[in-house]
């Protein structure tokens, strides 16, 4: 086989990630959250403080993920580095090289510090900065939803400009994030598991050692494998 | 194609220095690529452990790894990170594998590009024959002796792989006897920097080493390996 065969066994994969003609679709019940009956208010206030301070305010984090597309799987490294005031910078490194390097700011923005021929820039708008955006950065106009059958507790967010509602899932006190929905026209199309809670070094709170995403084109298995808290000058 | 040409420089040159290995140069002699040649035939097998840091140059602090690298004649290679993940990336000569430590168990994955990975690690594992460094086709290449230590850099000609990679330098123990790091240095001022420790070639590696299905776990070669070392 030719070094030109693999290339388009390579963008074969990566164009059913951009059309999802071919790659994994996803389908989720939707949750069935009933309306809030005024009883979990102390509940509400404490997920919303368990996402607001679920990861340090400043930090450096790899990570190792295993992306599947269209039932292949892909492994690649994440390099992160967070500051309140610069937002979320993460570099994805494939064995191949850098695949991309991105920063979602704090306004939630994305700014594209490096486009590499392995992934298209589009590419890394529409489905990196949306993982990084939804697993690592509270948002900041989250409001009661309701509660499970469960009593599990649910906050979301208002429909952006696409039309997309996050909605928030917390244990019954509000203590632990259990999942991340992403809805659409009242689908979900976008499913994360936060798993594995631990602390590491330097922090107080246990935080997702883990994430099960399923998106609608795409599964990622994202761990944090090393966290270190950083210091003002260090990052 | 320009990811894959880079990904088979990288082997390439791991194995173009461990073939180097093998030279039995003459200190302070200047080494030719002829000898490169001959001497890149000579290791049956390799087995060492690396650390390898990937300098992004957006960031101050680099991506680190580290684990253990195995090859045998003909096309068969393991490299493994052991560090701060597990992973196992392993081809036999006929495909190619990887596994990836997760939930306390090794778990094979369904492998994108699996055929294309195979095809590379074939080629790049055939510069053990030495035709890589004897036909220099592809690169200009420079050998520099230092005190301590000898520098072989290869510049990439092919316009499609200088765009991904500025340089591969190898380094090496001015006997020839050890190779110290490879810096395979892309452009814009990325770098990956390979450190290699505790090498040895020719070792007789465990059965399943290369096994595509359940390979052995790298505690038995680093048992095996620790058995040989005089």
């Amino acid at each position: 086989m030719s070094v030109g065969i693999a290339k388009r066994i390579w963008f074969t994969a990566l164009l059913a990630m951009l059309t999802g003609g071919c790659a994994t679709q996803n389908h989720f019940a939707t949750l069935a959250v009933l309306p809030d009956d005024g009883h979990h208010q102390a509940a509400f206030l404490r997920a919303e403080q368990t996402l607001k301070n679920l990861f340090p305010a400043r930090y450096r984090a790899t990570q190792r993920a295993i992306v599947t597309i269209g039932g292949r799987q892909f492994t690649c490294d994440g390099l992160l580095e967070v500051l309140p005031t610069e937002g979320c910078h993460l570099a994805i490194v494939s064995s191949f090289g850098v695949v991309t390097d991105l920063r979602v700011r704090a306004d939630g923005g994305c700014e594209l510090l490096k486009v590499t021929p392995l992934f298209r820039e589009d590419w890394s708008r529409q489905f990196v900065a949306r993982d990084l955006r939804r697993l690592f950065m509270a948002p900041a106009n989250l409001r009661p939803a309701g509660q499970l059958a469960d009593d599990s507790v649910v906050l979301q967010t208002p429909q952006d400009a696409s039309g997309v509602t996050a909605q928030y899932v917390f244990s019954a006190d509000g203590a632990r994030w259990r999942e991340l929905d992403l809805m659409q026209d009242e689908k979900i199309f976008y499913r994360a598991v936060p798993k594995n809670f631990r602390k590491f070094p330097g922090t107080s709170a246990e935080i997702p050692g883990e994430f099960d995403v399923r998106a609608d084109n795409y599964q990622l298995e994202l761990r944090i494998t090393e966290l270190t808290v950083a210091k003002e000058a260090q990052l | 194609m320009k990811l894959f040409a880079k990904y088979k420089i990288a082997f390439g040159a791991l194995l173009l220095a461990f073939g180097l290995n093998q030279a039995g140069a003459q200190t302070n002699a200047p080494v030719s690529l002829q000898q490169i040649s001959g001497a890149m035939g000579r290791a049956q097998t390799v087995f060492t452990r690396f650390v390898q840091e990937r300098h992004l140059s957006l960031f101050n602090e680099p991506l680190r790894s580290e684990g253990f690298l195995c090859f045998q004649k003909p096309g068969h290679i393991r490299w493994e990170t052991t560090s701060p993940y597990k992973s196992i990336l392993v081809s036999d000569g006929s495909g190619v594998a990887q596994f990836e430590w997760t939930d306390e168990k090794w778990r094979k994955l369904d492998l994108g590009l699996g055929d294309a990975l195979q095809n590379v690690v074939s080629q790049t594992a055939g510069v053990m024959d030495g035709g890589y460094a004897s036909s220099r086709s592809g690169y200009a290449s420079s050998v520099t002796n230092n005190a301590d230590e000898v520098v072989i850099t290869l510049i990439p000609q092919n316009e499609t792989v200088s765009k991904m990679m500025a340089a591969i330098e190898v380094h090496l123990t001015a006997d020839l006897k050890e190779t110290r790091r490879v810096v395979l240095r892309e452009n814009g001022g990325d770098y990956t920097d390979i450190q290699f420790s505790n090498q040895l070639v020719n070792l007789k590696l465990p059965a399943k080493t290369f096994d595509r299905s359940a390979p052995v776990d790298v505690e038995t070669i680093c048992a095996v390996a620790a058995s040989a070392k005089p």
